[in-house]
């Protein structure tokens, strides 16, 4: 093969090589910057598209009312009244509404919030929270109870944690929200990354493999 | 030369294996809070007292951490004088909790409870955290010294660093007599 021919062949690789790397690049910059171009917090909800990805929520929502508020958990983020809270949990138990308070029991802790959806604070079992708690509910006087291995600690604000062994609880009961798909956007400039990178790679590889096909026949 | 070889790869895997163990061991709970408590009150924790963040106070705590701190009251343990705090900050993308007693304004002790981080676990040494030990803030509440830092481990001294001086912050508040509530 004369370098004539080998220039052309050349050419036509590294343009179809072009085009996957500009698509790695580009793709790379939006993942690198995601949260500052704000693509973290841009989600999809084009059904083709988050279809055509095989996007679904890893688990069902979960959700609890509190009155006329709701508490929503999908995946690991949670949500109060449809705004992202910045407390993250895996799990959420329940929320009751107790005084001008909302408490939602998040497994290991309990996070307390104003009815605007302010985080008040997070209680964890440094501040008294019993251990494995199972379910939350509430008192027909207002006490916050909490479910743990059969045994009931009900919580007076502002007293201590005691056991108690009434049975007039009302638990949080799950409402089943919606089977909401969500994907931040940086997802998406992650999969073109992805396969940017896997299709320049395997084109890298046949034009070596046919560059050395023709250097071997020549 | 085949001896040289293979002697080279045995050191390549025996360098990847102690990376790796040490890797694996760098991340998780290295102290409970509630042993934390326990170890420095002598097994005697108090019980916890709230301090309410106003607007006064949650703009400076906004100042030193360089974001807003995401909610309205803080709990610690101690008299005021001497007290303990135990707060969360994120480095790279995780939070890592850490305990401070501060006394009489100062930094009593500083300590890594729970690293979740994937690097900079470094921070949790000794070495270190005695680098907080006996510092207090300055008027421009900055730590009155600098704290070394270590190179691959920078967003997790930016994370203790800011923990320590809200920490002062949050001490000298309470020792003002800011509201605070059981």
């Amino acid at each position: 093969m004369n370098l004539i021919a080998w220039m052309k062949w050349h050419r036509w690789a590294g343009l179809g090589v072009a085009l996957f790397i500009a698509m790695l690049c580009v793709s790379g910059i939006l993942l690198n910057h995601g949260s500052a171009l704000g693509l973290t917090r841009h989600y999809l909800h084009s059904d083709w598209l988050l279809d055509l990805y095989g996007i679904e929520p890893a688990q069902a929502p979960v959700s609890f009312n509190a009155g006329a508020h709701w508490v929503t958990r999908i995946g690991d983020r949670l949500y109060f009244n449809g705004r992202e809270l910045a407390e993250r949990s895996d799990t959420l138990l329940g929320v009751v509404p107790l005084q001008d308070q909302i408490v939602a029991g998040l497994g290991d802790r309990l996070l307390i919030l104003a009815p605007d959806g302010t985080i008040i604070e997070v209680l964890h079992a440094t501040e008294g929270v019993p251990a494995g708690m199972t379910r939350i509910g509430s008192t027909p006087d207002g006490s916050l109870v909490i479910e743990n291995d059969r045994e009931y600690s009900v919580h007076v604000f502002p007293s201590l944690w005691r056991t108690s062994v009434s049975a007039f609880f009302d638990y949080a009961r799950n409402l089943r929200g919606q089977n909401h798909q969500h994907q931040d956007s940086s997802f998406i400039a992650g999969i073109m990354h992805a396969f940017s990178f896997k299709l320049a790679k395997s084109l890298f590889m046949h034009s070596t493999a046919t560059i050395s096909m023709f250097i071997t026949r020549s | 030369m085949r001896i040289h070889r293979w002697r080279a790869g045995l050191c390549c895997a025996a360098l990847l294996t102690l990376g790796a163990v040490s890797l694996a061991g760098a991340t998780g709970v290295y102290q409970t809070p509630e042993a934390f408590l326990a170890e420095v009150f002598n097994g005697a924790a108090p019980a916890p007292q709230a301090l309410w963040l106003l607007p006064e106070l949650r703009a400076q705590a906004e100042q030193i951490l360089g974001h807003p701190l995401d909610r309205l009251r803080v709990r610690y343990w101690g008299n005021s004088d001497r007290n303990v705090w135990i707060l969360d900050e994120i480095g790279r993308d995780q939070p890592i909790t850490v305990g401070i007693v501060t006394s009489g304004g100062r930094i009593e002790q500083l300590r890594v409870l729970i690293f979740r981080e994937s690097r900079g676990w470094e921070v949790r040494h000794p070495f270190f955290t005695d680098q907080f030990r006996d510092l207090s803030l300055n008027e421009r509440q900055e730590l009155e010294e600098p704290i070394d830092g270590i190179s691959g481990a920078t967003l997790s001294v930016a994370a203790l660093t800011r923990l320590a001086r809200l920490a002062l912050m949050l001490h000298g508040a309470a020792a003002r007599g800011q509201p605070v509530s059981r």
